[in-house]
């Protein structure tokens, strides 16, 4: 309800207490963890490190995706969208797929992009392609795994098998899971009971939809990137990646290592190519599949899926990837020989 | 007019977010977990979301009945600012031994080396990569100079400390490309000297002269000195 007076009052004043309470609360906690030295601890400084840089790297990244998302929500008009739903499916999937090339983010900005461009009448196959496309094909990502085995004598190969790989894995899991309508593939989500006015006409309103789009996509996946890769560090930080070096040498073991590794890591698509070239004693085409299957399944985006897509999504996602990704790098290590 | 509290969080959460990148920034300490390759992502994120501060800020009034936030809202907060409450407990945090032992590229006989680039920079420094590299390739090592005798001076911390004074450990620096996460440690066998033992994650100077036996290729000390951190931990 409209309120006529002109004083301005802060309604909750229950929330405020809760939120005082919140701020003493973590000062307190910070204070006495630092008088019991948990900082001295070995293992907690390593989770805290990594748990830090990945969410210090990924969540500029959100907040860029948001900015995308919030654009499209507020700027592109519907019959936009209506002209691109009308496109045949065969059309849009590789379409949407190659659209990555010029998406120049990594896997944390995708996916509220992806969710926009679904919710606003996208087919879900040709978003879900663009999704999964677009870390792994964008320019930067394919520039970094240049420079990365520029020194092995394979960028040229590593590079046309990564996007000739990741863009295959993207329209085939792009038709299998998105294959449903919008509402059967996206998690209803609190904010969309409370839509921003669909077409802002004044400025102030456009600004104001905007920052409400931008709001909602950065809180709601920010808070599953901070959860992912608090998850992500804590392996990193507990278990020894050395258990995995006993399969390097095995074609169809190595690849299976590495992914779990790249799941394990959620590393970003950007830099993971210089990680990679380091496995010198895994297959070249173990290597790839580290290089595809990391971008599409890795824990921080477990969460991220789960809470975007519908109950069995990263299920159905991993059941499609793992065996597509594992073939295309044994084909690829049977090339290179 | 009532002004929306939800709007007040939000944009107190974009502002602790922008403050603790400007931090980043304006203190260096980004390089505790950034490399240089991403060190752009900390302007960005203090500028952009510094951005969406102002402009929730700017929108604080509203003409309707403001919405309350949610419990789930007043958890995603919360959520949001863990990162910054960690930092706030362990400000210094490094990686140090415990990290390079979960690695999987380690160094000097490990099972997992990392390869060796096709061509070194002859004029290069020789470093903790360098040595790692030319224990992989013979060829490798010509190129780059790592020959028996090559003077060498190393700062890095102490892994796989010495068991008594005087025997030898590993002293290993960690490169980073994007950011800790991808972190990989290099080591170098520091021989038998001076009768120190230095303890785990000991950061030192080493001044020695690169030698080599059976194992590959170790630097005999000839000075170790005890040094604080660097200010930019990792190699690149």
């Amino acid at each position: 309800m409209a309120s006529s007076s002109p004083t301005v009052m802060l309604r909750r004043p229950a929330g405020n207490l809760l939120l005082g309470g919140m701020v003493v609360i973590v000062a307190t906690l910070v204070a006495a963890a630092r008088l019991a030295g948990i900082g001295r601890s070995a293992l907690a400084e390593t989770f805290v490190l990594i748990f830090t840089s990945i969410v210090v790297e990924a969540l500029p990244f959100v907040l860029l995706g948001a900015l995308v998302s919030a654009g499209i929500a507020v700027l592109v008009p519907n019959r936009a969208f209506e002209r691109l739903a009308r496109l045949p499916l065969p059309l849009q999937v590789p379409g949407a797929a190659l659209g990555g090339l010029a998406f120049p983010v990594c896997e944390c900005g995708s996916v509220p992009v992806a969710r926009r461009l679904i919710s606003r009448g996208m087919h879900p196959a040709a978003g879900l392609a663009f999704m999964l496309a677009s870390p792994i094909m964008n320019p930067i990502v394919l520039a970094s795994t240049w420079i990365a085995y520029q020194g092995r004598g394979l960028a040229l190969q590593m590079v046309l098998g990564r996007a000739g790989l990741g863009l295959l894995l993207a329209m085939v899991a792009g038709w299998a899971i998105g294959g449903e309508g919008a509402r059967d593939i996206l998690r209803a989500r609190p904010d969309d009971e409370h839509p921003a006015p669909a077409t802002p006409t004044s400025p102030g309103d456009r600004i104001r939809a905007f920052t409400d789009h931008l709001a909602a996509d950065f809180y709601f996946m920010g808070k599953f990137v901070v959860i992912g890769s608090a998850l992500a560090a804590a392996l990193q930080a507990v278990v020894p990646q050395t258990l995995l070096s006993g399969v390097a040498r095995t074609p169809v073991l190595g690849a299976l290592a590495l992914m779990a590794l790249a799941f394990l890591l959620s590393l970003c698509s950007e830099a993971d190519a210089f990680v990679a070239v380091s496995f010198v004693q895994f297959p070249i085409g173990s290597q790839l599949a580290f290089l595809v299957f990391g971008p599409v399944v890795d824990a921080k985006l477990a969460f991220l899926y789960g809470a975007t897509f519908r109950r069995r999504f990263v299920v159905k996602l991993v059941v499609v990837a793992a065996p597509i990704v594992l073939a295309g790098s044994l084909w690829f290590e049977v090339l290179m020989r | 007019m009532n002004i929306d509290t939800g709007r007040v969080l939000r944009a107190a959460v974009f502002a602790a977010w922008a403050i603790f990148f400007a931090y980043l920034r304006i203190s260096g300490d980004m390089t505790r977990y950034l490399g240089p390759r991403t060190y752009w992502v900390v302007t960005f994120g203090a500028v952009a979301l510094g951005g969406a501060a102002i402009a929730h800020v700017a929108t604080l009034r509203t003409q309707t009945e403001p919405r309350r936030p949610t419990r789930a809202e007043m958890a995603s907060v919360a959520t949001l600012l863990i990162p910054i409450v960690g930092v706030l407990m362990i400000p210094s945090a490094e990686l140090g031994a415990l990290a390079a032992s979960r690695k999987l590229s380690s160094a000097g006989g490990g099972e997992v080396g990392a390869f060796a680039p096709a061509a070194p920079d002859p004029d290069g420094d020789i470093s903790f990569a360098e040595i790692q590299y030319a224990n992989e390739s013979e060829e490798y090592a010509a190129q780059a100079g790592v020959v028996e005798g090559t003077p060498i001076r190393l700062t890095g911390f102490v892994t796989h400390a010495a068991d008594a004074p005087g025997e030898g450990f590993d002293l290993t620096r960690f490169y980073v490309s994007c950011c800790a996460a991808d972190a990989l440690p290099f080591s170098v066998r520091i021989g038998p000297s001076i009768g120190l033992a230095p303890l785990e994650n000991d950061w030192l100077e080493v001044q020695g002269r690169v030698a080599r036996d059976e194992s590959g290729f170790y630097v005999q000390a000839q000075d170790i000195s005890e040094v604080p951190e660097p200010a930019v931990p990792y190699l690149y």
